[in-house]
């Protein structure tokens, strides 16, 4: 138990001594050991205040996605940075590579554990949904930083480190966009009666992408030409049909907020 | 320094006599004499003594920043440049094999025999650069008597689908996850040939910059000539893989 506390200290102190392990193979077991737990508990604690927002049932269920979504993430990713790294002329072997990956995510974890009483007291004093998957936002962006830190340190100061850690962060961004959208939903409205533990498959985030970008240039899908024509012959936006937006823009949204604000 | 180490070395080594049994207590041995018998014995260079020692400049005192000591992978030796004909051909094979596994990840949402068009496809493209395009190179910059030799230019190509093929195979299980799970086949097509393009940039990178490394020893304007003809095999590899693409997946495009 000592050994952990101590791994995961120099995880949150030492990321240049953990990146350094991680290259020579030294002392590895307590680090990975260290860096999954903080994964598993950092993840699963900040997603269980993001289920907060509704609560009940979604607490639990928030507290198992979200690690599920990083770790899922995380497997599909490192095949991706060995074979990256070794081509841009960092050819490590592939246990480096899942040391160096584990031991950012599990830093990253930690500073999520860290960002979660913050974001359930803001849920608490009624910050709205939008707001909410902002703020949520902003934690992961921080964690990912966190994790940046790590890898920029083993990746060094040779030949192509920048150009190897973007291309990292391209890769994550994609595998953790793809899981996190097969595993919606996270963030529920208080006001959703049957919350279920996974949503139906809607498209996936290749799909959102493909969609947003033809309609930023004015090409509409069938099904969104329909929502546009029918929110324009409604008077009121809180008459629009919820099932018209995915994740997108709702005018229910301020209206509920509003709402949950005043039971306060 | 190494004088005071010593010192400290033997005063240490030295240890009280145990009890006398007789009254002549034995005598304790001079640590300067000791010292100088270490000295002839080792042959320690007479020195200024430690205190007398200039003070080293910060940047001379401060440890020099050490690179990580990396143990070899065998994607190292899959990118090596040397070796002999049986081992290209066997890292021409892996490479192959490599991109073969991107091809049955992208044949993952269709399934059955799309798996294995896939899984043939993908690589052909990387072959057919391999075999039609590099025999062009190397014709043309031996007009211009470029010292590249016919091995130099085969590891290059070598490297180059091994590049490919390693990248590929490590961005096959994101492909698999997207061709999989996303709703429209245009979304899947443009995740699969997200990755087409990486792996095949990111070989034809490497292809690229080893021919440059050969040519280093050049003269200027051979350089010059080989840096010309260098972006023209770019863009004849570009437009040959793509049109490999279009025409074997499905996925993308092809038949």
């Amino acid at each position: 138990m000592g050994t952990d506390t101590s791994a995961i200290a120099l995880l949150l102190r030492n990321p240049r001594e953990v990146a350094r392990r991680c290259l020579e193979e030294e002392k590895l077991r307590p680090l990975a050991l260290a860096s999954l737990a903080a994964v598993g508990l950092g993840a699963a604690v900040f997603g269980a205040v993001v289920g907060s927002f509704r609560g009940s049932e979604q607490i639990l269920y928030g507290a198992v996605k979200v690690p599920i979504a990083l770790l899922g993430a995380l497997v599909i990713c490192i095949p991706a940075f060995h074979a990256i790294a070794a081509s841009l002329g960092r050819p490590w072997p592939l246990r480096t590579v899942i040391a160096l990956t584990m031991a950012a995510a599990g830093r990253a974890a930690l500073v999520l554990l860290a960002t979660a009483p913050v974001l359930w007291l803001a849920f608490d004093l009624g910050l709205g949904y939008h707001a909410s998957a902002l703020a949520a936002t902003g934690a992961y962006g921080l964690a990912g930083l966190a994790a940046l830190g790590v890898l920029l340190r083993g990746l060094g100061r040779g030949k192509h480190s920048m150009t190897t850690a973007l291309a990292f962060v391209a890769v994550f961004l994609a595998a953790g966009g793809q899981t996190g959208w097969i595993l919606r939903p996270y963030l529920v409205r208080p006001q959703t009666e049957d919350v279920p533990f996974l949503r139906s498959v809607e498209g996936g985030f290749a799909d959102a992408v493909y969609r947003s970008t033809r309609s930023s240039v004015g090409i509409y899908d069938r099904a969104e030409r329909e929502v546009i024509q029918s929110s324009r012959e409604l008077s009121e936006p809180w008459e629009q049909p919820m099932e018209s937006f995915d994740d997108g823009y709702d005018a229910q949204d301020d209206y509920y907020d509003d709402a949950r604000r005043s039971r306060r | 320094m190494v004088v005071m180490e010593a010192t400290a070395s033997l005063a240490e080594q030295w240890e009280p006599a145990p009890p006398p049994a007789t009254h002549n207590p034995p005598e304790r041995p001079d640590v300067g004499e000791l010292l100088a018998r270490t000295r002839r014995e080792e042959e320690i260079p007479e020195g200024p003594e430690p205190d007398d020692d200039p003070p080293l400049p910060p940047a001379a005192i401060a440890p020099a920043p050490e690179e990580p000591r990396v143990r070899p992978s065998w994607a190292r030796d899959l990118l090596a440049l040397d070796g002999d004909a049986k081992a290209l051909a066997r890292r021409t094979a892996f490479g192959v094999g490599l991109a073969a596994i991107y091809g049955a990840a992208l044949g993952a949402r269709e399934g059955g025999l799309a798996l294995l068009t896939h899984a043939l496809g993908v690589p052909a493209a990387l072959v057919a650069v391999g075999l039609v395009g590099l025999p062009s190179l190397y014709i043309v910059l031996a007009l211009f008597d470029a010292p590249l030799s016919t091995e130099r230019a085969a590891g290059a190509a070598v490297r180059g689908i091994a590049s490919s093929g390693l990248v590929l195979a490590g961005l096959a299980p994101l492909a698999a996850l997207y061709v999989v799970s996303s709703a429209s086949a245009e979304a899947a097509g443009i995740a699969g040939t997200l990755g087409l393009i990486l792996g095949g940039l990111l070989g034809l990178r490497h292809l690229v910059m080893t021919l440059r490394e050969a040519l280093e020893q050049a003269d200027s304007a051979t350089r010059v000539v080989a840096t010309i003809a260098q972006l023209g095999f770019g863009l004849f590899a570009i437009l040959l893989g793509w049109r490999v693409w279009t025409g074997l997946l499905p996925l993308v495009g092809g038949a």
